[in-house]
């Protein structure tokens, strides 16, 4: 384990306005040198995506913070361990997909869980969203709407869902999802494939609703103008 | 082109990993082809579907992750300072061994010039030659041994200004020094774990503590006395100070963690956010 009296070494820190500009690999060095500040700046920009990617893979938002947070504590202490060989966001969603397959190892392992899931055995069942003809009035909002992309995920098989949720998600390359993943490349293509049609399958019954693709640039466009927020 | 390889191939478009080649004939089918370029349109939706409904972590998430951060340091602070006694007890094996190999060395490097090949330990008279290499301590006998010091649990030398020789075959691990002085008497060196102290100094030290017992055989007697010695070399010493300035640097980082962590609750306390056990 990394020491901590490395950290009470003096160093100069650079201010936060500095840090942002700091790309991850800068900053994780600054890190390795012993400056918390740069590791503050780390948790800022992953602590959404790895909590939305581990609450994907496993659909309790209690464990997915623990897994999201046991991620970032791994990154800081075992710090001195990255090499610039790889992007760091390659490097701690590896972390990130170790403790998540761990973690559903031990669900598996334990055949008294309840499921939440009422079709455990066929995952090919399409969502039942409400129908709209029924109540035209009645629009799907954005909660409702992230509840029904999360029950249509959790429904791909956890060996599709990982590259599948790296590569549309956080937009990992191929090879990047190989070395996290470890698998070859051909699998991972053949997985990111089938996981993609089985999405559509389950959400197609959400696209005949008129008022969702309304919602959908809805939640774009406050996306957007949170992302512009954070940039100043 | 078949649909279903079409399909595939608009997977890999959607990545930018399409050959050139393999894309033109994409174009043409899907230019044919109503359902696939439906099919692409869904994963495009997908796509947009999944990016805009990514959940977000709690408010409070990053405090958490602080206070969790600064446990698992100070677990691991606290851990790299225990006390000797708590640690590996396959690490003092090695030292203990390797401190007691040093004092040996030692031993017979203080005695080299006055060392005696293995002949014949002088033996008490009425003392049989077996009592003297089985290894075990014996009460002294005539002469007495000085009170308050315990013998050695090796095959001690025994020596008489007035000997007899035996043919007595020494142990071979235990290496002995003879050493006589101008007054006629003799000094017997061997090397061996003091009982009793081994114990009292394998908590702190780097190297088990050595017993040097000394007879000293004169013309009134036997007597013995027990020379401790610590059997710590230099790199041993070196290695104790370097420790203890680590457990220095160590203790003023717990210390740090402890402040901040009080900073951090007292942050979440005036922030009304309710506590969370971890």
């Amino acid at each position: 384990m990394r020491l901590v009296a490395d950290e009470i070494r003096p160093q100069p820190e650079a201010g936060p306005a500095v840090l942002k500009e700091l790309r991850d690999e800068e900053l994780i060095a600054r890190v390795q040198q012993g400056q918390r500040r740069a590791f503050d700046e780390l948790v800022r920009r992953y602590q959404g995506r790895l909590f939305s990617f581990t609450l994907r893979m496993v659909h309790d938002p209690v464990e997915a913070e623990e897994l999201a947070q046991d991620t970032l504590i791994r990154a800081y202490v075992h710090a001195d361990k990255y090499r610039e060989i790889a992007r760091f966001s390659t490097w701690i969603f590896t972390i990130a997909t170790n403790l998540v397959r761990n973690r559903v190892r031990q669900k598996k392992r334990r055949p008294l869980q309840l499921s939440l899931n009422p079709h455990p055995d066929d995952d090919e069942i399409p969502l039942d969203p409400p129908d709209p003809r029924a109540d035209p009035s009645r629009r799907i909002e954005g909660a409702e709407l992230g509840s029904l992309i999360s029950l249509a995920t959790s429904r791909i098989p956890e060996r599709y869902r990982i590259p599948f949720l790296l590569r549309e998600v956080e937009e990992l390359s191929y090879e990047e999802i190989q070395q996290v993943t470890g698998l070859k490349l051909g699998t991972v293509r053949s997985r990111i494939n089938r996981a993609r049609t089985r999405f559509r399958k389950l959400i197609k019954p959400l696209l005949k609703d008129e008022s969702l693709l309304a919602e959908l640039e809805r939640l774009e466009a406050r996306l957007n103008e949170e992302t512009i927020e954070d940039d100043d | 082109m078949f649909c279903r390889r079409a399909r595939s191939w608009i997977s890999l478009a959607l990545d930018g990993l399409l050959p050139p080649d393999r894309t033109v004939a994409l174009t043409e089918h899907l230019e044919r082809c109503a359902a696939c370029r439906e099919y692409r349109e869904e994963l495009r939706l997908g796509h947009r579907l999944l990016a805009a409904t990514r959940p977000q972590p709690a408010d409070n998430f990053s405090w958490r992750l602080q206070l969790k951060l600064n446990q698992t340091l100070r677990e691991g602070a606290r851990a790299a300072t225990l006390p000797w006694r708590q640690t590996e007890r396959l690490g003092m094996r090695w030292w203990g061994a390797a401190g007691f190999a040093a004092a040996a060395g030692l031993a017979v490097i203080l005695g080299a010039e006055r060392f005696i090949p293995p002949a014949m330990p002088v033996l008490r008279p009425g003392v049989p030659a077996s009592e003297l290499t089985d290894g075990r301590t014996r009460p002294a006998v005539a002469g007495g041994e000085m009170p308050g010091t315990a013998l050695p649990q090796t095959t001690p030398l025994v020596e008489l200004a007035s000997a007899l020789p035996h043919t007595v075959e020494p142990p071979r691990d235990n290496p002995r020094v003879r050493d006589t002085a101008d007054d006629g008497s003799r000094t017997s060196f061997s090397a061996a774990p003091a009982s009793g102290l081994l114990t009292r100094s394998s908590a702190g030290a780097t190297g088990r503590a050595v017993g040097l017992w000394e007879q000293r055989s004169t013309a009134s007697g036997l007597l013995s006395r027990e020379v401790v010695w610590s059997g710590r070399s230099l790199d041993d010493l070196r290695t104790i100070n370097r420790l203890r300035e680590e457990n220095q640097r160590l203790r003023l980082a717990l210390t740090a963690a402890q402040r901040d962590n009080s900073l951090l609750k007292a942050q979440l306390d005036s922030s009304g956010v309710p506590p969370q056990d971890h």
